[in-house]
Formats: C-alpha cells, sequence, structure tokens
C-alpha cells in the first residue's frame, strides 16, 4: 500500500513523488491536499496534491527538504512505500472565469500553483504566470506551467534568471504594462503571500491565498491548523486551505507556524547527523571491499 | 457622551426612536440569522426571536408592555467576557448566540439608563424597567442555550 | 418477564459477606506514576476478584443491571467468579458488552451500576468495574476462548460500512459479523480506536487492548480499512451505490473541538483538548524526539474544563514534567462531570483545582505565544429553575497568573464533514445527525450512533447505541433480501 511509483529529485533538495492512490486519484480536485507518515514513528504532514490521474491511479507531490519528516521522505526512492497517506483533504479552489487571471507562485508553490493555473485557463481565463525562486536551479515546474498559461514571467532574488527581483516586482510590471488583473491566486513561503496580499489590496485587486499551518488530523478534528481570517476563527484543513488573502491575518498565522521550531531543528539536526553516520559507514564498507 | 447624558438632551420622540431603531436592529440581526440558519429548530429559535423584538417595537408606541414576564434570576454574564464575533454570511451557531446575548445586553442597559432618567414619571420609569428585565430574560435564556451546548464541561 | 436468579456459588454466610471490606485497586504509587505513562489501576489479583464477588448479596431484586446503559447481567457474571470460572464470567458480559477490557476502566460505575447497588446503602458498593475489569484482562491473558469458539454462520452476502472504529462502529460490527454480514470498518486516522486511541491517555487504558480487541474482531473476519475518509475519499453515496453496501452506520464521534471564544485562544501554546491528547497520545508526542511528532512541555499549564477530558488533559501535563499542571473550572468541585476516580487520582499526582474561576483573556510575549491568563473569580448565584445554583463573575476579582501552556477542554461538537457532503442526512441545529431511537437517519439504509447523535457522551452510551443500531441494522438487511426474492 501506498506505494512510490516514482520518486526523483527536480531540484537541489526537492523531490517529486508519484504515489500509488487510486481512491485519492479518483476524487481529487485542483487545490486539496493529502496528509502522509513516512515511518511508524512519523508524525502527519500535510503536502497539496501538485497532479493526480484517475484512470491510472495516481497522484503527484512535491516536496521541499526543510525538516526532519520532509527530509526523510526525500530519501525515499522509486518502489519504497509511505506508512499512511489519506485524502483529498480540503476544499476544492474555487474556480470561475474572471478575465485574466495571474498566479503568483514561489518555490514548491509553483507546482501546487500548476493545476488551479490549468483550471483557471480551461474556465476561459487569460492566465500569467509569475513563477519566483532565490536562484535559477530552484525554478521548478516552468515548462510544465508554460504548457497551460498564456505567459510566464520568471524573478529571481539573485538575477540568475528572469527579472532580479521578486514577484511582487513582476506584478508591478505588469500593471505598469497596462495589465489589469482581474483574480489573482498567490502560492508559495507565508511572507511571499502576505507581500502580495499588501500590494494587491492598496490596489484593489482580489487575491486569493493558499495557506500552510501546522496540521494533525486535517480533518477539523484538532484545530491546530486554526487561523484568523476576516476577523473570524477558521481551521486551515476544512475552511481552506484557500482564503481571501486581503482579510488573513498573516502575522498570526506566522507565528503559529514556528510553533514548535526548535524541537524540530533538534529533530531535525538529529536526522541529519544520523543520515551523515550512515553515509560514512556505507562508505567505509565500499572502501573495504574494494 | 454616554447614553445618560445623551437622553437628557433629547425629547421624547427622539428616545422613542432611538428605541425602536436599537428593536428593529435587533430584527434586522435576527432575520438574517434565520435566513442563513441551516434547520428548521435554529431557523424557529431566531423567527422567535423575531417576533419578541417586534412586540417590543409595537409597545414602544404605547408605552405598554403586555404579557410581561418576571425578573429573571441573575445575569449570568457569559458572553459579557468573550469576543465581539464579526456579523458575516458564515457564522457558526455560537458566534450567533454569542452576538444576540450581547446585544440583549447593550439593549437592557439602555432600557435602564432611561429607566433611571424617567424615576419622576412613574409610568414611563416602570415601562422601561420592564422593557429592561424583558431584555435581561432573553440574555438569560440565550446564554443558558449557550452553556448547555458549548459550556458542557466547562 | 421475571428474570430468572442465577445459580449461586457464593458459599460466604450473608452476614459475614457485609463485613468484608471493598478490596483495594492496586495502583502505582503517585509519586512515581506522575512520571510515567504506565497504566495508573494495576488491577486486582485473582484472590481479590474472589472475594469482591462474595460480597455481592444476591439480592431478590438486582438493581444493579438497571443501572447499566448494556444492562449487563451482572449478578450472574459475578456467580462465575464466585466459581473462580473467570473465563465464564467474560463470555457472560461478553453477551451484552462487547469490549469489557474498555468498559472496565472507563466506565463512570459510580454513577452507574455501583451508584444503585444495594450493598452501596449501607456500605461499599461492590466493585462492579473493577470486577469486569479483571475478567476481561483474564480472558485475554488466558486465550480469548470466543475466537476459537466463533463459527462464522453461512455469509449472508450483505455489506456494511461502518464509518468510524470508536467504541459505536467497533460495537456494530461485533454484532453483525455475527450476524454472516460482510463488515468493513472505516477510520479516517491511521489507527483504529477513536476516541479510545486519541483521547484517553495510556495510563488509563493501554493501546494494547484496543489493539487486541481490534484483532479479535479482524480473526472474526471483519474488514478494517484505515486513512479513508468516508465523505472525502468516498462519500456515503458513493459506497453504496457503487460499492455495492447495502447498509452504512455513522459512529464518527463529537470530533469538533470546542473554543470560548476569548482573546488570545490562538497564541502559541493554547490547544484544544483534542489537538493537546491527539498529539500525546495517538503520536505519542511524550517519547518524542524517538517519535517524530513535538509536543510543548509546559512549566505552568492550566486546563480549562471539569469532565474527564479535562482530567485526562492535566495529568498528561504533569506527566511531561510541569512544575505546575492546574484545573480551571468554572464551577465548584461537586459540580464536575468527571469521575470522582480520575479526581481522585488527579489530585494524588499533585494536579492543582481552581475551582470557581474562569478564563477571560489569554496574554501574549512579543512571539505570538502565550506567557499569562487573565482569569475572573465566580461565586455560586441564585439557583435556576432547576434548582442549581449558577456560578456569576464577582465584579472586579480579575487576577492574572503565569501559564505558559493552555488546554481548553470545555467540550466537543459534532465533526460537520459528513452532514456537509451528505445533504440527505439530517442534522439538527448543533450539526448531531438526527436519528431515531435505533439510530435511523433520514437517509435510507443509513445509521448513526454515538457522540454523533447524542453530543458528548460515554464510551459505554455510545456502545449502547451501537448494539440497538446493530439489531435495526439486522432486520433492515432482513428486510431487503425479502423485498428482492
Amino acid at each position: 500500500m501506498y506505494k512510490i511509483i516514482k520518486a526523483e529529485f527536480i531540484a537541489p533538495n526537492v523531490k517529486s513523488f508519484i504515489l500509488e492512490a487510486p481512491h485519492i486519484a479518483k476524487k481529487r480536485q485542483a487545490g486539496q491536499f493529502i496528509i502522509l507518515r513516512v515511518h511508524d514513528k512519523g508524525e502527519r504532514i500535510p503536502i497539496t496534491i501538485a497532479d493526480s490521474n484517475a484512470e491510472e491511479g495516481w497522484i503527484n507531490i512535491i516536496v521541499q527538504g526543510l525538516g526532519k519528516t520532509s527530509a526523510h521522505l526525500n530519501t525515499l526512492e522509486t518502489g519504497d512505500s509511505l506508512q499512511d497517506l489519506v485524502g483529498p483533504l480540503g476544499l476544492p479552489t474555487h474556480i470561475e472565469n474572471w478575465g485574466t487571471l495571474v498566479c503568483m507562485s514561489g518555490g514548491v508553490g509553483t507546482a501546487e500553483a500548476l493545476p488551479i493555473a490549468a483550471a483557471g485557463k480551461a474556465a476561459g481565463n487569460r492566465v500569467i504566470s509569475i513563477i519566483g525562486a532565490r536562484n535559477k536551479d530552484l525554478i521548478i515546474a516552468e515548462d510544465k506551467m508554460a504548457e497551460v498559461v498564456d505567459e510566464v514571467r520568471i524573478s529571481t532574488d539573485d538575477g540568475s534568471a528572469g527579472r532580479h527581483g521578486l514577484v511582487t516586482d513582476v506584478l508591478q510590471d505588469l500593471i505598469d504594462e497596462g495589465i489589469k488583473p482581474d483574480m489573482i491566486v498567490a502560492i508559495g513561503p507565508l511572507p511571499m503571500m502576505a507581500a502580495v496580499s499588501n500590494q494587491t489590496k492598496e490596489i484593489g485587486i482580489p487575491t486569493m491565498v493558499s495557506l500552510n499551518a501546522i496540521m494533525v488530523d486535517g480533518t477539523g478534528m484538532c484545530g491546530a491548523c486554526r487561523a484568523t481570517v476576516g476577523g473570524k476563527t477558521v481551521f486551515v484543513c476544512v475552511d481552506g486551505p484557500e482564503f481571501d488573502g486581503h482579510q488573513v491575518d498573516f502575522k498570526e498565522l506566522g507565528s503559529r507556524q514556528k510553533m514548535y521550531k526548535k524541537q524540530e531543528e533538534e529533530s531535525h539536526k538529529c536526522f541529519l547527523e544520523r543520515q551523515m553516520k550512515k553515509m560514512k559507514a556505507e562508505q567505509m564498507k565500499e572502501e573495504v571491499s574494494a | 457622551m454616554n447614553l445618560k447624558d445623551q437622553i437628557r438632551s433629547m425629547d421624547m420622540d427622539n428616545i422613542v426612536e432611538m428605541c425602536i431603531n436599537q428593536e428593529q436592529q435587533a430584527i434586522d440581526l435576527y432575520t438574517l440569522a434565520r435566513d442563513q440558519a441551516k434547520d428548521d429548530t435554529s431557523r424557529q429559535k431566531f423567527q422567535e426571536l423575531v417576533d419578541m423584538e417586534t412586540v417590543h417595537k409595537v409597545s414602544l408606541k404605547n408605552f405598554e408592555i403586555e404579557n410581561y414576564l418576571e425578573l429573571p434570576p441573575a445575569d449570568l454574564k457569559i458572553t459579557d467576557y468573550l469576543m465581539d464575533p464579526v456579523l458575516k454570511d458564515n457564522m457558526t451557531i455560537q458566534e450567533i448566540i454569542i452576538l444576540a446575548a450581547k446585544r440583549e445586553d447593550k439593549t437592557a442597559r439602555m432600557y435602564q439608563d432611561l429607566a433611571d432618567h424617567f424615576h419622576f414619571d412613574k409610568k414611563l420609569n416602570t415601562f422601561f424597567q420592564m422593557m429592561a428585565d424583558e431584555e435581561l430574560r432573553h440574555k438569560h435564556d440565550l446564554e443558558t442555550e449557550y452553556e448547555n451546548e458549548f459550556l458542557q464541561e466547562g | 418477564m421475571k428474570r430468572e436468579r442465577p445459580q449461586s456459588f457464593n458459599t460466604v454466610p450473608m452476614k459475614e459477606r457485609m463485613i468484608i471490606p471493598r478490596q483495594d485497586m492496586p495502583e502505582q504509587d503517585a509519586g512515581l506514576r506522575s512520571t510515567n505513562f504506565l497504566e495508573v489501576n494495576l488491577g486486582l489479583r485473582p484472590e481479590q476478584a474472589v472475594v469482591e464477588a462474595q460480597r455481592c448479596i444476591e439480592c431478590k431484586s438486582p438493581t444493579c443491571m438497571d443501572g447499566c446503559p448494556v444492562n449487563i447481567k451482572i449478578p450472574d457474571f459475578i456467580q462465575l467468579i464466585c466459581k473462580e470460572d473467570f473465563i465464564g464470567a467474560a463470555k457472560k458480559i461478553k453477551e451484552d458488552n462487547s469490549l469489557p477490557a474498555i468498559c472496565g476502566r472507563v466506565c463512570p460505575q459510580e454513577t452507574q451500576c455501583e451508584e444503585v447497588c444495594v450493598m452501596g446503602k449501607r456500605f461499599e458498593p461492590v466493585a462492579i468495574g473493577r470486577l469486569e475489569r479483571f475478567v476481561a484482562d483474564y480472558a485475554m491473558q488466558h486465550g480469548n476462548g470466543s475466537v476459537e469458539s466463533f463459527e462464522k454462520p453461512k455469509s449472508t452476502g450483505q455489506k456494511i460500512a461502518i464509518v468510524g472504529s470508536g467504541p459505536a462502529g467497533l460495537a456494530v460490527a461485533s454484532d453483525l459479523i455475527k450476524e454472516g454480514h460482510e463488515v468493513t470498518v472505516f477510520e479516517a486516522l491511521h489507527e483504529f480506536g477513536g476516541v479510545l486511541v486519541y483521547g484517553i491517555p495510556e495510563f488509563r487504558l493501554p493501546k494494547s487492548i484496543l489493539r487486541e480487541e481490534v484483532a479479535t474482531l479482524e480473526a472474526m473476519g471483519v474488514k478494517f480499512v484505515k486513512n479513508f475518509i468516508v465523505g472525502r475519499t468516498m462519500t456515503i453515496q458513493e459506497l453504496m451505490a457503487d460499492e455495492g453496501f447495502d447498509a452504512v452506520f455513522l459512529g464518527l464521534g463529537a470530533g469538533l473541538p470546542r473554543f470560548m471564544n476569548i482573546p488570545g485562544e490562538n497564541l502559541n501554546g493554547v490547544y484544544s483538548a483534542n489537538e493537546f491528547l491527539t498529539r500525546s497520545n495517538l503520536m505519542r508526542g511524550y517519547e518524542f524526539p524517538e517519535w517524530d511528532t513535538p509536543l510543548y512541555r509546559a512549566k505552568h499549564a492550566i486546563i480549562v474544563g471539569g469532565g474527564n477530558t479535562a482530567m485526562d488533559a492535566v495529568r498528561t501535563a504533569k506527566r511531561l514534567g510541569a512544575d505546575e499542571a492546574s484545573i480551571v473550572y468554572r464551577r465548584s468541585e461537586e459540580e464536575m462531570p468527571a469521575r470522582n476516580e480520575e479526581i481522585h487520582h488527579a489530585k494524588e499526582e499533585g494536579v492543582k483545582f481552581m475551582n470557581l474561576v474562569n478564563p477571560i483573556e489569554f496574554i501574549s510575549d512579543d512571539q505570538g505565544s502565550v506567557v499569562a491568563a487573565k482569569c475572573l473569580r465566580m461565586e455560586l448565584g441564585e439557583p435556576d429553575e432547576s434548582g442549581r445554583r449558577r456560578p456569576v463573575p464577582m465584579e472586579g476579582s480579575e487576577f492574572v497568573m503565569d501559564v505558559d501552556m493552555v488546554v481548553i477542554a470545555v467540550g466537543n461538537g459534532s465533526n460537520p464533514l459528513i452532514s456537509q457532503t451528505t445533504p440527505e442526512i439530517e442534522t439538527n441545529k448543533w450539526g448531531n445527525i438526527v436519528a431515531d431511537e435505533d439510530g435511523r437517519t433520514s437517509m435510507d439504509g443509513v445509521f448513526a450512533g454515538g457522540d454523533i447523535v447524542s453530543g458528548g457522551a460515554t464510551v459505554i452510551l455510545a456502545m449502547g447505541a451501537g448494539r440497538k443500531s446493530a439489531i435495526a441494522i439486522n432486520e433492515y438487511l432482513k428486510a431487503k433480501v425479502g423485498s428482492s426474492t
């Protein structure tokens, strides 16, 4: 069960997994996520579904190894199995024909924005994709995005590809060129979504963001993922993950995301040390047998 | 300027208008909640509240109350310390009850201020005192319902 | 119809029975146990069990059975203990209660069977719960007997889907597998047991017991499917139309955490009881970092609430190393809905009780974490219509106390996932599924029982509801076959 049909790195520390999941693939709609566990003492973590195929019975997730669990996940290879996998969770993205849709994404967020961009195009929108990354190596899914949207614009923090700057700079460029987006979808790290929301609030463009929150069960049972949107407490796992960016209390969510930072760093450090020891032991074995 | 000071500078017509507005706001709030309610029982509940407040509106015109209920037991103050829910189309029933109870409390205090102001006029004093008590009764009923459902073990 | 009295195996003369003291339950020492998650109650020894059983005075009209929500044949199983036929006693209990090892541990016997025990009028009631636990554990350890002797009846060819592997679902599974139906239990989480696995701590209910019970059911032919969320992975309509399930039982539980709506409730360190307990019990957060899920170990923890959930949370916080772990409850201690045994154990473990206190705000540091709680003192006001004195805030009694963790345990509501995806199922204004006394919902072929219908209640009531529904489901299925032939 929960077999990894294909695992491959698509950028440094970023791995793409095709998972055997016929039920999830059948029901999944853009914007939804899964929760998985890597091993029998593992924690439950949410990951957005980037792609799926109902006939072939698989789903695709893109994982950046920033924490212990994601780093551990990224050591798994084609043919391995996950401990647990459940979904599809969350409400599907609401898509309509707004006119001009701009999908702004950073890092792994681009893989998550891809199905929304595709659905937006299918609904009749003119779709422009703005992809931001720290440097050119960390740009992911650019080609796939180019296949489904009308235009792709890139920005990198260090200027190694596309415009030197942030996605918010690119959006400003678009507006300066006379393009008026009717709807913006922003998916990426929290500070990026907050920056986009602030920018678009001032110029009055509706903006949807896809929130990442700490989760445990993912079905609305525990409240770990609560956030404040429009002055009201919501559960990201069942009321979201998409919300009106202008209503989200990003400050609160940002500090909630850091709740276990210390413990997670400790756990991640231990894991990396164990990996190093393993690698060294294997290296020595090879040297001895050579 | 607080309400007590405001009343001193108002004439009777203005006072009645102010009270009617207060009741109308409550009617509008409960009508909204009724229309959003997902099931029949809560729709009925909010309709009851709409009806009650409508009766108040009528009473204000005549300075008479029919079917006056007795002073309720001590104010439970359960919702006094809770956050004001934001009035939206996706409110939970927990939020609606808190909102309604806080409204009743605010309205009760308005009527109490009026009762105190008209201490010299027995008819008006009695009338506004009874209105205040009625609002407190509404608040008490709402808070009891709240306690039974949302504070079962709290 | 007058019930036949069970055969007596009690040789102790009646007069002497009444002076036998109630047998003490061996327990882990309080100082030691507040540092570990091992079970607190160690169980009666066989000699103790026999002596305790001999305290039963074999009333002509026993009231104990009526006190039990599932009417276990208490006088009968007690006599079998006197006979030292412990396996027989376990079988007798299982005629009415399929999970005695669990109920013997978590049932509030002091307000059920033991409350109405005639011995309790002048002396201590017979320790019925402890006896139930004893024989259930004994049967588990000495070969269950029930599985070997279970002959699966001829298959009816009819399929039941049970949604939720908590007490209600397990009870339905246990009854319907014996009727020859094909039973599949679907569970949203990655372990089976529902609230028994995520809500109740290891020190009250060891998970190994739960795994045994599930394994027994699997051996009898029940299929268990984890990581399957009915309403998302598949809807009820799809289960019935596409997967061929003839009936569905919903044992979804009260899985919606209630928050208080006071300022600061979203600060880091403020948990719902569900989250705190799930991190600890299901995800074994107390074994971090060997287990990956982190869990905050507070120095000063307050748990808001007075039920068993609050007791579980505060005793867990204590075990995680809190210097101070306190219950903050709006009402008096006498009014706390928690079991007396849990309150008693908590006190022994060093838990503080702050009664007639209510939090009104949680205060943050500059990082968004809770550092203090502002509270109000309460006083008991005039009695209401039922005669109960209501707690009322004392004006001007605000005080602030340092805390670094808060657990909100004021109750749970019904998780709306299924009702949102299945509009045919009628719910009331609180989100509970509307069902008749046998669990029939407004959707044909769909039954429901337990907390999802009643709101938060006990394990035994959920099981009782499950059993009643099982009878109705069985009749429904028979009628279905009859009408199609």
